[in-house]
């Protein structure tokens, strides 16, 4: 493993944790069930397969940013906080969606509202949160990367966010 | 009126003008409905989810100059800007349909859910692998930088 590049170990690491995760959250999440009467269409199985695979994969790659991506965000050359917070706020875009869509499904059936609540608040401002510091970080690095481009572009306003 | 202040500004009409609209474009929304702490709960994410609304638009109205002067592909620099904005913006409309397809019955409900879930949920996570790129090419393969000459800077000076 020491041997490959860091884009193989972050591809070989995500991919496993996406396979793992996959069965893991039929365990830990089991589905809940049905109306009496109710069958899940076979279409509908395949969209929600479809979307199990898709978290999978991005908890996966989730995993491989926290574990390889900090020292690209760290040649931004922006300040620690704004970078810590910047790459938190990546790996939890990724990460998020295996724990949020399953505990929607479940606790969605319930249909209690205060753990609805909690959801909401612990992932949805978050990943808004998440939103605001993306959009100032990519703003930085877009007006430093932008002041490097050798293009002749109309200047930017000198003030920074 | 410098940016910092156009941005605030922008980001506060917006978010004013939206937490009004809510309750007419989806009138029943049982988080602002409930006893007890719901509604202020439920408030609380109706604000915040309007405030994205307003930044998202604020970074759309602002951010596209810079955009415009990356050093990576137009097409990869416009999804990046279109992909932040999406984060910001999607939370108002998704957080109510969320609400609205709960009210269908089961068949509709699945497939609601599922249309949601792929549109939004979805949606983010290819706007998390396209500025995943973006970092990656701006920060990894930009070209080093180049100090300007004295005749440059005073081209940029002037220019500006």
């Amino acid at each position: 493993m020491s041997n490959l590049s860091t884009r193989w170990k972050f591809v070989i690491l995500a991919t496993a944790i996406g396979t793992v995760s996959v069965p893991l959250s039929l365990l830990i999440f089991p589905p809940p069930k049905l109306p009496p009467g109710m069958v899940l269409p076979p279409a509908a199985l395949v969209a929600l397969i479809g979307l199990k695979l898709l978290e999978g994969a991005a908890l996966g790659t989730g995993i491989s940013f926290l574990v390889f991506g900090y020292a690209v965000l760290k040649r931004a050359g922006q300040p620690k906080p704004l970078t810590v917070l910047a790459y938190a706020s990546i790996a939890w875009y990724l990460v998020n969606w295996w724990p949020h869509d399953n505990l929607h499904f479940v606790l969605g059936a319930s249909g209690a509202i205060y753990p609805l609540l909690a959801v909401e608040y612990a992932f949805h401002q978050t990943l808004i949160a998440g939103g605001v510091i993306l959009a100032l970080f990519f703003y930085q690095v877009m007006r430093q990367a932008a002041s490097r481009s050798p293009r002749s572009r109309p200047p930017l306003e000198k003030e920074s966010i | 009126m410098g940016m910092r202040a156009k941005v605030l500004v922008t980001t506060a009409v917006v978010a004013a003008v939206c937490f009004p609209m809510t309750f007419v474009i989806w009138p029943a929304d049982r988080l602002l409905e409930g006893s007890g702490l719901v509604p202020i709960l439920g408030y609380g994410l109706l604000a915040g989810e309007c405030l994205a609304l307003g930044a998202g638009v604020a970074f759309l109205a602002f951010g596209y100059p810079a955009v415009r002067r990356l050093p990576v592909s137009p097409r990869l620099a416009t999804a990046s800007y279109i992909g932040i904005a999406f984060l910001l913006i999607s939370w108002w409309p998704h957080d109510h349909l969320h609400q609205l397809v709960e009210r269908l019955d089961f068949q509709s409900l699945i497939w609601g859910i599922a249309a949601l879930e792929y549109f939004f949920h979805g949606g983010m996570m290819v706007c998390g692998g396209i500025l995943a790129l973006f970092f990656y090419r701006v920060l990894i393969e930009a070209p080093v930088r180049v100090p300007a000459s004295p005749a440059e800077r005073l081209q940029e000076v002037t220019a500006s």
